[in-house]
């Protein structure tokens, strides 16, 4: 059942259930007073009546004797003839004396005994859809067990009230008809956006995360959209992260595969020939030895992706505020213990304090003086600039091409010629620990002339 | 005796150094270039090589820019390379390389593939020498002291793949599959017998050594 249906028929409901009710309170009390208003007219002619009795008893000369004899009792039969007292009947003594109205009598009930209809007293009694008011009062004067009784139908009155409640229900249904369509169609037209947002939704659940719900509006519905848009956006980039970081991942296990097939082809080739061949001492050894360096490079770099994959997952880094300068200071000693004739020097321009893992952040010099030291010639100096934010790694060795330029971040990339030792992480890991740093690493260099890094955070 | 001259074209040192002691234990002589400009200039001095085996991913020029110099030489090429692409493959091969084999290989593999080459191009040596047995391949003749020992064809085969893989040991699997053939479906105990009587119609002992549970080798030392 759809929404707007249900909108319907709550509405619908509602409006029936209160209706009937209303109807039904309202009928029943316009019925009763509708009733008693033409019980107490009737009572009023009947007290006339029952007065114009009296009247004619007192005035009536020769009257005055015993009830329902003489010339009073004639004068009564003669006054309910001609209709003076209509509807009425007079009961004396457990007798109808005389009776204008078109009931009979029905002697059951105790009434005489119980005393009633002392004073004007009125019931209202019902039969066979009619409805009549009896009053009835005693007459003292005339003796006792002298009683006048008025029959009026007021069946009229009951139809009118019903006539009126069933105009009440039509009008009433009527009316909640409408105003359920009504609710309905606002409802329809409320809910359309979400017609929108569905489809937005399901583009997306397909893979289609460009897509956008435009619902120009600024009620809830509308900021429903705008923060289903907002979910999209951050589903959508986060996928496009996920890919790139996939993609990155992808090829760093391809370049690895690569990477890894020079030392086994050696350790292999080797392998095979000491099982295969009949080898001298010398060769033996040297294939041996092969062995060894191939193993040992393979080991180094399996550690060298640990560290580039630990530093991928973020973990262990303890984020505290160094000094730039006497982060530098730890690592200028390493770089001159390790490269005896270059020469290094350090300059502070201006100190800042940036907030990273010391760890990680010597490593990251140690690697970049490493490479400064590497492309220089024995005697050269490697300037180490300290500079609001940034610190300048500058060499005049023999520089990069073009091209290399590009490719040195890359993972296993390595420079023409560079020592047999390296690995080609050195860079990417460098890359890394400044990404970590919310920092940037620029490299500037021409063939022959060196080469600058800027570090910047 | 004149050795085959092999030259590796290879920028990996490792690599090399073990193609360099491979080919020389099995008695070829070999020189190496570490780059394509290199490679040239050594072509430009001294173009007198049998065969070339060239790494495709090299610095400078790289292995495919190399080929047409070879080529131009009459040197047949082997490319031997870490990239196992097809397009790759194709290139190598559309180019005119002789064969070309992905890295990591096997040494004996390379070995029987370099003198296919070498024999499909017809210059393999004409003489073969070990110890004082002496091999002519124009007449298919095998001659010990001045005297010749006659050999049945497939005797010869098998002498003369051990004599030109000197100090390496061939299974029985694959002495059946290189002088039998690919098709030849036959007992290694066939292998057994021939070794058997090639060792006594030679009668150099411990010249054909039997290398326990893997096969046979021929050694040039004593």
């Amino acid at each position: 059942m759809k929404l707007y249906q249900k909108i319907m028929a709550l509405i619908f409901g509602i409006l029936t259930g209160c209706g009937l009710f209303c109807g039904w309170l309202l009928g029943t009390n316009y019925e009763k007073r509708q009733m008693l208003r033409a019980a107490e007219a009737e009572v009023r002619s009947f007290e006339s009546a029952r007065y114009a009795v009296e009247w004619m008893y007192q005035t009536e000369p020769g009257a005055g004797g015993t009830a329902g004899e003489g010339g009073f009792r004639r004068l009564m039969e003669r006054m309910f003839r001609q209709k003076l007292f209509d509807g009425c009947i007079w009961i004396a003594g457990g007798e109808v004396l005389c009776d204008s109205s078109l009931y009979a009598v029905s002697w059951e009930g105790n009434w005489r005994e119980e005393g009633r209809f002392q004073e004007t007293e009125w019931v209202l009694e019902q039969g066979g859809g009619e409805y009549w008011v009896v009053i009835g009062s005693a007459l003292p004067w005339l003796g006792e067990d002298n009683y006048l009784f008025s029959v009026q139908e007021v069946t009229e009155v009951h139809r009118e009230t019903a006539e009126f409640v069933r105009q009440f229900t039509l009008i009433w249904f009527l009316f909640v008809a409408a105003a359920s369509l009504l609710g309905a169609a606002a409802a329809k037209l409320v809910l359309k956006p979400m017609g929108i947002l569905m489809r937005a939704a399901g583009e997306i659940s397909r893979g289609n995360y460009g897509v956008r719900a435009k619902v120009g509006r600024r009620d809830e519905i509308g900021r429903l959209a705008a923060a289903f848009n907002l979910m999209a956006e951050q589903v959508e980039s986060r996928v496009r992260e996920l890919t790139l970081a996939g993609e990155e991942k992808e090829r760093l296990l391809g370049s690895l595969a690569h990477e890894m097939r020079t030392p086994m082809t050696v350790v292999l080739g080797y392998s095979d020939t000491l099982l295969n061949m009949k080898l001298g001492e010398r060769e033996q050894r040297q294939a041996i030895r092969g062995i060894y360096e191939q193993a040992g490079y393979l080991q180094r770099l399996s550690a060298k992706l640990m560290e580039l994959t630990a530093l991928h997952q973020n973990e262990s880094i303890s984020m505290e505020a160094q000094s730039m300068e006497a982060v530098l200071e730890q690592v200028v000693p390493m770089a001159e213990s390790r490269w005896p004739d270059r020469r290094f020097c350090l300059e502070t321009e201006q100190d800042f304090t940036l907030c990273g893992d010391r760890d990680l952040l010597v490593s990251l010099f140690v690697n970049l003086l490493d490479n400064g030291a590497e492309a220089s010639a024995p005697g050269q100096e490697i300037r180490v600039t300290v500079r609001e934010e940034e610190v300048l790694i500058r060499d005049s060795g023999k520089g990069m091409t073009e091209e290399a330029l590009r490719k040195i971040c890359e993972p296993f990339y390595r420079a023409e010629k560079s020592g047999k030792e390296g690995i080609g992480l050195g860079l990417a890991i460098c890359e890394q620990i400044v990404c970590l740093h919310r920092g940037k690493l620029r490299f500037e260099s021409r063939a022959g002339e060196g080469t600058t890094v800027t570090v910047s955070f | 005796m004149v050795e085959n001259r092999i030259l590796i074209v290879e920028d990996n040192p490792a690599i090399s150094e073990l193609l360099e002691m491979n080919f020389s234990v099995a008695g070829y002589r070999t020189d190496h270039c570490p780059d394509g400009e290199e490679a040239l200039a050594l072509l430009a001095e001294d173009g007198e090589f049998d065969l070339a085996l060239v790494d495709i991913m090299l610095p400078g020029k790289d292995g495919f820019a190399l080929l047409p110099f070879f080529k131009e030489r009459g040197i047949p090429v082997i490319f031997l390379t870490a990239k196992d692409d097809v397009m790759s493959k194709v290139r190598g091969l559309k180019g005119g390389a002789e064969d070309y084999i992905v890295k990591p290989f096997e040494v004996l593999e390379l070995l029987v593939r370099v003198e296919k080459v070498l024999g499909r191009t017809g210059r393999l040596q004409k003489i073969l020498t070990v110890r004082d047995v002496e091999i002519f391949q124009e007449s298919r003749t095998v001659m010990r002291g001045g005297e010749e020992i006659r050999l049945k064809p497939l005797e010869y085969d098998l002498l003369v793949l051990l004599a030109r893989n000197k100090n390496v040991t061939f299974s029985r699997e694959r002495l059946l599959r290189e002088v039998w053939g690919d098709l030849y479906i036959g007992e290694t105990r066939t292998v057994d017998v021939h070794i058997g009587q090639l060792r006594k119609k030679l009668g150099v002992p411990g010249l054909i050594q039997t290398i326990p549970k893997i096969g046979y080798r021929l050694e040039e030392r004593g």
